[in-house]
């Protein structure tokens, strides 16, 4: 029985430093110095109101009255009040879809429409809350991004099916045409992002996971300045592994060198884009960092660097969405959904 | 009898886990695949992990099942859902970001919840180590 105690013991042992390995290494670029330093807003954010949640939870939308939430199941989304009060489910009637949609959609409610970008199956679905209609805008090509800019039109980031090209393309929903914007075309990791959409400026904005750049255009896809943000990830760090496949979605992306993700999370409100960036500045501390994650804020049109605040992590959780409205932030982790006064 | 069922279950339970998570891994392979290029710790060895995972796994099930390679597969049955464990607490802990747990095998878990399922997992393959009879 001894033996079969140390041989757990060392099997434990051995299990815990292998992950513990591949922890420290995936985390030495986050930790290292990176030449860049942040202006942080003299107050911070001050906690408002949380709930704890089931199941990890993402921002559909919020206006003044009412905040949407859809979950990793495309077969509902939530709303409550903006006292977090109570939360409601409105059921999607998109069931039997439901295995093609897991892998990756995302849920945006212009009341009374919700709109489930279907990435790999080609289809935006709207669904008409009051009228619990459901109706599919056929997208023509998968598509990793979607915004809507007004009743009839949406923007999409599309595959143009060679290979990994991607590119923007404005879709009607009306005529079901598309026109691509070809002077945009990527081929390579910096298609991977965020697709934002200022109604005040009619300007959209993309912004790159793995690398600072800020593609800004308007609607008709007149491209503005570029705009970096504050670290010095001038460039995507990876290679594919793969490419796509016929059906669009089995794209692979395999890190190489420092390899690191640089721009989770982000949004446009107001002219000013909100980044959650994953890079730790010069002069933040490594503590401060665990316990916080940071969103620097900056001019949509001039691309000027305004400042930066923190969120404070909740349990040590990473944010699965945020939302600036007003002087209200919403915040949403694995377990639960937060309003902050913003600083 | 029941003893002998006492002692089994532990390996019975973990075959059919494991049975069941490699197959959904291997039909799933592109999701898997996709799940494992999102996670900042594996990333970078993701195609090997992705066929390296459902192997193990199959093969710890088949070492479960034959009486004399049980121990064996109840060792390595420890070690893999022990780092499965390790593997969710760091997500949830150390990753600057935690990918979508959406699709895949037990994709009605969210991290938690996997969290305690592996925990449990865990706890049950210690268990069957200590079960069966030491060979004099």
């Amino acid at each position: 029985m001894n033996q079969r105690l140390y041989t757990i013991v060392l099997i434990t042992i051995l299990t815990g430093s292998t992950i513990f390995i591949l922890v420290y290494i995936s985390r030495r670029p986050i930790e290292n110095k990176h030449g860049f330093t942040r202006i942080f807003s003299k107050n911070g954010v001050k906690l408002i109101r949380s709930i704890n949640v089931p199941h990890s939870l993402f921002i559909a939308s919020g206006d003044k009255d009412t905040l949407y939430f859809h979950s990793e199941d495309p077969t509902y989304v939530l709303y409550t009040d903006t006292g977090l009060n109570s939360l409601k489910a409105i059921h999607i009637p998109v069931d039997s879809l439901k295995r093609q949609l897991v892998s990756g959609f995302r849920i945006h409610v212009n009341h009374p429409d919700l709109y489930l970008y279907a990435y790999n199956v080609a289809n935006i679905i709207c669904y008409n809350i009051h009228e619990k209609k459901l109706s599919f805008i056929n997208t023509q090509h998968n598509y990793t991004n979607a915004v809507q800019i007004n009743d009839t039109t949406f923007i999409l980031k599309y595959f143009t099916g060679h290979l990994t090209d991607q590119t923007f393309c404005r879709l009607n929903t009306n005529t079901g045409a598309i026109k691509a914007a070809n002077l945009l075309t990527e081929s390579n990791l910096s298609g991977s992002g965020t697709l934002l959409y200022d109604l005040r400026h009619l300007t959209l904005a993309f912004v790159h996971h793995f690398s600072n750049s800020i593609t800004i255009f308007d609607t008709a896809f007149c491209l503005l300045p570029t705009v970096h943000t504050i670290d010095t990830f001038t460039r995507y760090r990876a290679n594919y592994l793969a490419h796509n496949q016929s059906a669009g979605n089995s794209i692979l992306y395999k890190p190489g060198g420092n390899w690191m993700m640089i721009n989770y999370l982000s949004q446009v409100y107001e002219g000013k884009i909100y980044v959650n960036s994953l890079v730790k500045a010069d002069n933040e501390t490594l503590i401060k960092n665990k316990h916080n994650t940071v969103i620097d804020v900056y001019d949509l049109l001039s691309g000027n660097y305004i400042e930066s605040f923190y969120i404070p992590l909740r349990n040590g959780e990473a944010l699965n969405s945020f939302n600036v409205s007003g002087k209200r932030l919403i915040v949403t982790d694995l377990t639960s959904v937060s309003i902050y006064q913003m600083p | 009898m029941t003893r002998k069922l006492i002692v089994d279950l532990p390996a019975v339970l973990l075959v059919m886990l494991f049975t069941y998570a490699a197959l959904s891994k291997l039909l799933q392979y592109s999701m898997f695949q996709h799940q494992l290029g999102q996670s900042p710790f594996v990333a970078d060895y993701a195609s090997t992990v992705v066929w390296l995972v459902p192997l193990s796994e199959l093969l710890i099930a088949a070492l479960l099942i034959v009486p004399q390679t049980r121990l064996t597969g109840l060792y390595l049955s420890y070690a893999m859902m022990l780092s499965f464990t390790i593997y969710i607490y760091a997500m949830l802990h150390y990753s600057p970001f935690i990918p979508c747990a959406c699709g895949g095998v037990l994709s009605q878990m969210n991290w938690n919840q996997h969290l305690i399922f592996n925990i449990i997992f865990t706890l049950i393959s210690l268990t069957g180590i200590f079960l069966i009879p030491v060979k004099k």
